[in-house]
């Protein structure tokens, strides 16, 4: 696989845009009061035998201090040579476990309105910063700057197929083979508790950039091996 | 032009359209996915139906059968309930996505698919030996 560290720096957006607005809208001890008990879920499923045995507390605890140690690392990782600091896919996992964490707390305290009105857009304009300048560039239109998004999670193998379709005002972002695809397999995404991909996200957050509109996540559906994600843009409403 | 030549061009088209349908899955363009492989597989009904079917039980009442046609028969049939099987899994709740669904069903599609490669290719020796080589 290309380089781990990229995509975990954009994971990483990702869940820094959760938590900023989680600590915006519900409060600080967000993380630890709210989060991380729900992150226990996933990371039983995604990590079962790294936590066998462990307690509920114990998890959450390593939990907490897992968030601290990556977030170091990975900024470490970007400002320094990146070869001699790979982050390993059990890492990967929990970040994830993190990330789904976040989106389940927003589900059950703010509700659906709310996610769609206002945390997707926030978390997408949050994420934009995260981006490669490639992605960000003014001069390409949206078109042009999910191209060059796709060639970049193909390129770097993160994902064998990578395309959307782009029709009046709905665009479908695809990606399948992905390199973090096994994790499909886990209860977490059977029983549909799981509810974004990733990649979709970081293609939200381009449409973002683009600041064609209000946009939101209609839906995504995951396949054995990939996600299919539903982007709707709309005209500026609030 | 005798109708077994249409056949066989109907047959390569068929499976063009199930190829590309196959090429649109990998890469979860899911509508053009749909409306090639279903298309495929309502033609290959209707080819069987009104063609495969009446032409096998001709054959066999004047004794033409040889081990290729059997072999072609059985693949062919089974290759029909598989895709039958499969598109009913799909439509009778396509608005209902589930990835478990997905992930006991894709390798039957695998199956699926080679195993309607392997039927046209018998029954691509079959027409060359009977209306082409002869």
């Amino acid at each position: 696989m290309g380089n781990t560290n990229d995509a975990v720096f954009l994971y990483l957006g990702i869940l820094d845009a959760y938590e900023a607005i989680a600590e915006d809208l519900i409060g600080g001890e967000v993380l630890k009061e709210e989060v991380a008990p729900r992150m226990i879920f996933y990371v039983r499923n995604f990590l079962p035998s790294k936590i066998r045995g462990m307690s509920d507390d114990a998890i959450q605890s390593q939990i907490i201090d897992f968030l601290d140690d990556i977030r170091n690392r990975v900024y470490a990782i970007q400002e320094s040579d990146r070869s001699n600091h790979n982050i390993s896919m059990s890492e990967i996992w929990e970040l994830r476990a993190a990330i789904f964490g976040f989106e389940n707390v927003f589900l059950d305290i703010l509700g659906e309105d709310i996610i769609e009105s206002y945390v997707y857009k926030r978390i997408a304009e949050i994420l934009a910063v995260y981006l490669p300048e490639v992605f960000n560039n003014p001069k390409l239109n949206l078109e042009e700057k999910l191209k060059r998004y796709s060639s970049y999670l193909r390129d770097n193998n993160f994902v064998k197929q990578a395309n959307f379709a782009y029709r009046d005002d709905q665009i479908q972002y695809r990606v399948n083979y992905c390199a973090f695809s096994s994790i499909h397999n886990s209860s977490a995404y059977l029983d549909g508790k799981t509810r974004f991909c990733p990649w979709g996200m970081i293609a939200k957050a381009i449409v973002a950039s683009s600041q064609l509109g209000n946009h939101k996540i209609r839906q995504c559906k995951f396949t054995t091996r990939g996600s299919i994600t539903d982007l709707e843009i709309r005209e500026y409403d609030n | 032009m005798e109708i077994w030549h249409w056949m066989f061009i109907v047959e390569v088209i068929l499976l063009l359209l199930l190829t590309f349908g196959s090429y649109y899955a990998r890469r979860l363009d899911m509508d053009k996915h749909h409306i090639m492989t279903y298309t495929a597989i309502i033609g290959q009904v209707l080819v069987f139906t009104f063609y495969m079917r009446p032409r096998i039980l001709f054959l066999i009442s004047r004794g033409f059968v040889s081990e290729l046609l059997i072999i072609h028969a059985i693949l062919g049939l089974t290759t029909i309930f598989l895709s039958l099987f499969l598109a009913y899994m799909f439509l009778k709740d396509k608005n209902d996505y589930d990835l478990t669904k997905l992930r006991y069903t894709r390798p039957i599609m695998i199956l699926t698919y080679f195993m309607w490669l392997a039927t046209f290719t018998f029954g691509t020796i079959i027409y060359f030996r009977a209306h082409i080589l002869r």
